[in-house]
């Protein structure tokens, strides 16, 4: 492993105390894994033709030019400047979970993927801006491309820690109205909310022309319903306690989750909107990956 | 038949045990527990977990009760697993290996004579016995009992080869008796105790009842509440110990006729006079009877018959009078015509009939005028009629009483002692040996009477014979001159009822001996003075009788010699003393034959013939230079014949009938059995009679442990208890 990929371990992250520094490991280490610069990927804009040389990705020779002149010629793409990236955290009550296995809760993880995905967003030159939200919008940062941007960001989503219940279907319309330039919406939660309220807010969002990214950030517990023993659940966002034998209501519980998630995301497969599932365990890269190879299957 | 599943008895063989019932609070208090020791933990997926609980609630609650029950009920198990729980049932029972000792009890009274088919009750009942022996496993026992009177144990320790079972059972008979069901109560513990000492394998016991549940048997009218309970208390121990099956071989409707009783006129018989015969003959069916041919037999040769018609319960006599015409023991049979039930349609008496009844007349105070002695008066009074047309049958001999001694005794039928001064000791001796042998007595006192040594050697004190029926107190010197005949109840006066002519009543008497009762005394007044003295008491001792009259004989101490009642009043004297010889002579089932052997036949060798026609040899004892025997095997009924085997002497004969409370067959119903007499008593009833060859064989009543049959279920608990915990557990996750 590369000295810098191994921040991409949520063990390790754990381990590094400051968002910033948390975020500068994380890309580092991802862009030193990759054999080509991620930069063009974000970039939509065409440039010019230039022509191939060895070594260069086949994937950009332009066949038709090639079809024409029987010469390989490569598309250059112009680096877009104007292109705005909004992060969406959600800052909830219920993001504040971690798993008795895991090394982050939730909110912490979704704060690093953000601050990842800003730094990044910010390292070509794009804007970046921020929303914190729960019951209703917290914070709201407005999109820059200034480097020293970042810092504001990063104190922002370090301010904040989940003690409300969610409301994403009323926050997605509020935010839809403010977000007047079109740009890529990264969205960050466990979006436990009611699935057609929410599904209305990312409509409006997409109806906007955003380009909408959710990343369901879920603790491997929540998924997995590990636990033995007799447990008091403590309900979050002001829900009842449950006490119940684990073992005997485990796959009910599932069954409930997979329906709450086969329903998601075929809502987001219906109105375009791209969705990834990540758990706390997950490597860091798995975000970026996700979001990136999503934006360069759009090209 | 009734169903055989009925559970007779449910119990543990340690009780104590039953205290670890408290374990099956264990798997409660751990559920219990467990929720108290729950974890922790914040749960922000806690919508899906609501859901999931809102949709399986009842499952999951269905699930811990499945478990918990199972858990709980593998500790109960246990529990009572080691408490070693049986049951005595009959039916269905819980397979054992051991072996049973099976007891029948069958009902030896008379009424399991009557006959309904070819068989009579008591021989379906020996058939039933085959047939449940022979479908009982090698290795079970065998013992036979007998409810008759008293009840008898024919097989005690139990038989484990059916042959030797069966010889037993073939050879018994059935005794005319009634049944004894307290004895055989008593007797059927005995066995049970004894069968579980000497055979220990035979672990279960059964014990089989072969009854006609005759209501005469088994609750007898004279039953008394505490014979009652005692019954019940011996009943419930042997349920206890052993399985009950009551075999009912009775019919619900059974006719039948009995001679009630047979009885002659008088106690003297002789060649003079006709002697009536009565018998009382009742129905005792629901079904009017009509033309029933009673016959009279003398000696075995039919003299007379009658016809007879009687309404159900209606009782009615039929009377012959008949004059014997040769002496010595006469036979008479009263035979009514068959109906199913034999025994009791013949009823036998003896009658020695003689030519004349000697008497032996003590004169206290001999005289030369015969009516100037003591004994005068009497000897006219028992042979008044003496004349040239007629000679009476009675023979009065008048002795002094020095020739007490010297007489021999036993060729007079009564002794009258009349004012005899005193009695020595060996005197007492040969009149209470007299009395013993069935001789009648009379005494009549007088002035010359020495109470103090009649009380002595007479009377009941220390070196006394007892034959005096009354201790003598003062001499009363007050004229008395009214007799109470109390009632006319004692057969001394009982023909002077409605014969007040007949002067009894103002007999005057002006001096009398004071006798004095003993309260526990079994002596009878029969007439009293008007001031409430005794004036005639008589007392029974063996067979004998003996008389007492307060005054005198003669006219020194009352002019009774001269009243118009003195003649009758010592005629009845007479044969009330002498009634004796016939009640020795006439016996009732059971009743031992005993007799004195007279002196020409002394040494002998005595055979006896039963009504059976069985011969038996009787072993005579001697007794002060006097020989007895003694018979005691007289359970059937008819006439036994007693005769020596070396002279051709004529035989004595003994009438053996039967006591006729059995006659009456009217069942007891098995419900009033179960709710009085065997109250708390658990027992199977099965009617067979009809139809046993239909039903299956009886499947006895046997003691079943379950602590096996437990400990298998606790185990397949113990494996299943995990694998439907996995099966759930895995079905949940």
């Amino acid at each position: 492993m590369a000295k810098f990929q191994k921040f991409l371990d949520p063990q390790t992250l754990a381990k590094l105390q400051g968002l910033e520094l948390r975020a500068r490991s994380i890309v580092e280490g991802y862009v030193s894994g990759l054999h080509r610069s991620p930069y063009h990927g974000f970039s939509i804009e065409f440039a010019e033709h230039r022509e191939y040389v060895p070594g260069d990705d086949l994937r950009y020779v332009d066949w038709k030019v090639f079809g024409k002149t029987d010469k390989y010629y490569l598309k250059q793409y112009e680096e877009e400047t104007n292109l705005v990236a909004y992060m969406l955290l959600d800052t909830s009550e219920s993001m504040a979970y971690r798993g008795p296995e895991s090394p982050l809760s939730k909110l912490e993880y979704a704060q690093c993927a953000a601050a990842a995905l800003s730094y990044l967003t910010l390292q070509q030159q794009d804007s970046v801006g921020l929303a914190t939200f729960d019951s209703e919008v917290r914070q709201f940062v407005r999109a820059s491309s200034n480097p020293s941007h970042l810092k504001q960001l990063l104190h922002v989503m370090e301010e904040s820690t989940g003690e409300q219940k969610t409301a994403t279907g009323k926050i997605f319309h509020e935010l839809a109205e403010r977000l007047k330039k079109r740009g890529v919406v990264v969205i960050l939660s466990d979006f436990f909310d009611d699935v057609p309220s929410m599904v209305a807010g990312l409509k409006h969002l997409r109806h906007r022309r955003h380009d909408v990214i959710l990343l369901h950030v879920l603790d491997e517990a929540e998924l997995e319903f590990p636990f033995r023993r007799t447990t008091r659940f403590r309900g979050l966002e002001g829900l009842e306690d449950v006490v119940t034998d684990p073992r005997s209501i485990r796959r009910a519980y599932l069954t409930e989750l997979n329906h709450y998630l086969r329903q998601l995301r075929q809502a987001c497969r219906e109105h375009r909107i791209d969705y990834h599932q990540i758990c706390t365990r997950q490597n860091l890269d798995v975000v970026l990956t996700s979001c990136l190879s999503a934006r360069m299957a759009r090209i | 038949m009734a169903s055989p599943s009925a559970l007779l008895a449910f119990g543990f063989v340690h009780w104590a045990m039953l205290g670890w019932l408290a374990a099956a609070a264990v798997p409660l208090v751990i559920h219990l527990w467990n929720r108290r020791q729950q974890r922790d933990t914040d749960w922000a997926a806690i919508e899906f977990l609501l859901a999931a609980l809102r949709k399986n609630a009842r499952r999951l609650q269905l699930e811990q009760w499945l478990l918990l029950a199972m858990r709980t009920l593998l500790l109960v198990l246990l529990a009572c697993a080691v408490a070693e729980p049986f049951f005595e049932q009959t039916g269905m029972l819980a397979p054992s290996s051991a072996h049973t000792h099976k007891l029948f009890v069958i009902d030896g009274s008379f009424s399991m004579a009557y006959r309904p088919t070819d068989r009579n009750r008591f021989e379906r009942a020996k058939e039933l016995i085959e047939e449940i022996v022979d479908g009982s496993p090698r290795g079970d026992g065998f013992s036979l009992l007998m409810m008759s009177q008293p009840a008898r144990i024919v097989v005690g320790t139990p038989a484990l080869d059916p042959e030797d079972f069966f010889n037993e059972l073939d050879g018994l008979s059935l005794p005319h008796t009634g049944g004894d069901v307290a004895g055989t109560l008593e007797r059927v513990a005995t066995t049970i105790e004894l069968a579980r000492r000497e055979h220990p394998r035979l672990q279960r016991t059964e014990v089989y009842f072969l009854t006609d549940l005759g209501r005469a048997t088994w609750l007898p009218q004279d039953m008394s509440a505490e014979q009652m309970a005692s019954v019940r208390g011996q009943a419930q121990a042997i349920s206890e110990r052993a399985g009950i099956v009551l075999l009912d071989v009775g019919q619900t409707q059974a006719d039948n006729l009995a001679i009630e009783q047979f009885t002659t006129g008088g106690n003297l018989v002789t060649m003079q006079q006709a002697v009536r015969l009565e018998a009382q003959i009742r129905n005792y069916g629901r079904q009017a009877q009509t033309r029933k041919r009673v016959e009279f037999l003398v000696d075995g040769v039919s003299v007379n018959e009658k016809f007879l018609d009687l309404e159900p319960g209606q009782s009615a006599g039929v009377v012959l009078d008949y004059r014997f015409e040769t002496p010595g023991d006469h036979t008479v049979e009263c035979r009514l015509a068959g109906d199913l039930l034999d025994v009791d349609n013949h009823r036998w008496r003896v009658l020695p009939v003689r030519e004349t009844i000697r008497v032996l007349c003590i004169d206290g105070h001999p005289a030369g005028d015969p009516l100037a002695g003591a004994a005068g008066y009497l000897a006219v009074a028992l042979a008044p009629a003496e004349d040239r047309f007629s000679s009476h049958p009675i023979a009065p001999v008048v002795v002094p009483e020095t020739a007490l001694l010297e007489s021999d005794l036993s060729e007079f039928d009564c002794i009258f002692l009349s004012n005899v001064s005193r009695v020595t000791a060996a005197e007492a001796e040969v009149l209470s040996r007299y009395l013993d042998a069935g001789g009648g007595l009379v005494v009549f006192l007088g002035d010359r009477v020495q109470t103090d040594n009649y009380n002595r050697f007479l009377g009941a004190e220390e070196d006394g014979a007892g034959i005096l029926p009354a201790r003598l107190a003062e001499v009363v010197s007050e004229s008395q001159y009214q007799i109470d005949p109390l009632e006319y109840r004692h057969p001394i006066v009982a023909a002077f009822r409605g014969q007040e002519r007949a002067g009894l009543l103002t007999t005057p008497v002006r001096r009398y001996v004071r006798l004095e009762l003993d309260d526990d005394s079994t002596s009878e007044v029969a007439v009293a003075f008007g001031s409430g003295d005794p004036f005639i008491v008589e007392a029974r001792r063996d067979r004998g009788r003996c008389l007492l009259v307060a005054t005198s004989a003669d006219t020194s101490w009352t002019a009774m010699p001269l009243w118009p009642s003195f003649v009758p009043l010592v005629q009845e004297l007479l044969a009330v003393a002498v009634q004796g010889q016939q009640d020795g002579r006439n016996l009732t089932v059971g009743g031992a034959i005993s007799d004195e052997l007279s002196r020409d036949s002394a040494g002998d060798t005595l055979e006896i013939r039963t009504p059976s026609d069985k011969t038996a040899q009787l072993s005579p004892s001697s007794s002060q230079g006097v020989e007895r025997f003694r018979f005691d095997d007289t359970l059937t009924s008819g006439i036994y014949s007693v005769a020596s085997a070396s002279t051709d002497s004529a035989p004595r004969h003994y009438a053996v009938n039967v006591d006729t409370a059995e006659s009456d067959l009217s069942p007891l119903d098995v419900q009033e059995l179960r709710a009085d007499l065997w109250q708390g008593v658990a027992f199977q009833h099965l009617t067979t009679w009809q139809n046993l060859e239909d039903q299956p064989v009886v499947d006895a009543p046997r003691r079943g442990r379950l602590h096996r049959g437990l400990l298998y279920v606790v185990l397949s608990l113990l494996l299943a208890e995990p694998v439907v915990a996995w099966y759930l557990g895995r079905r949940s996750a």
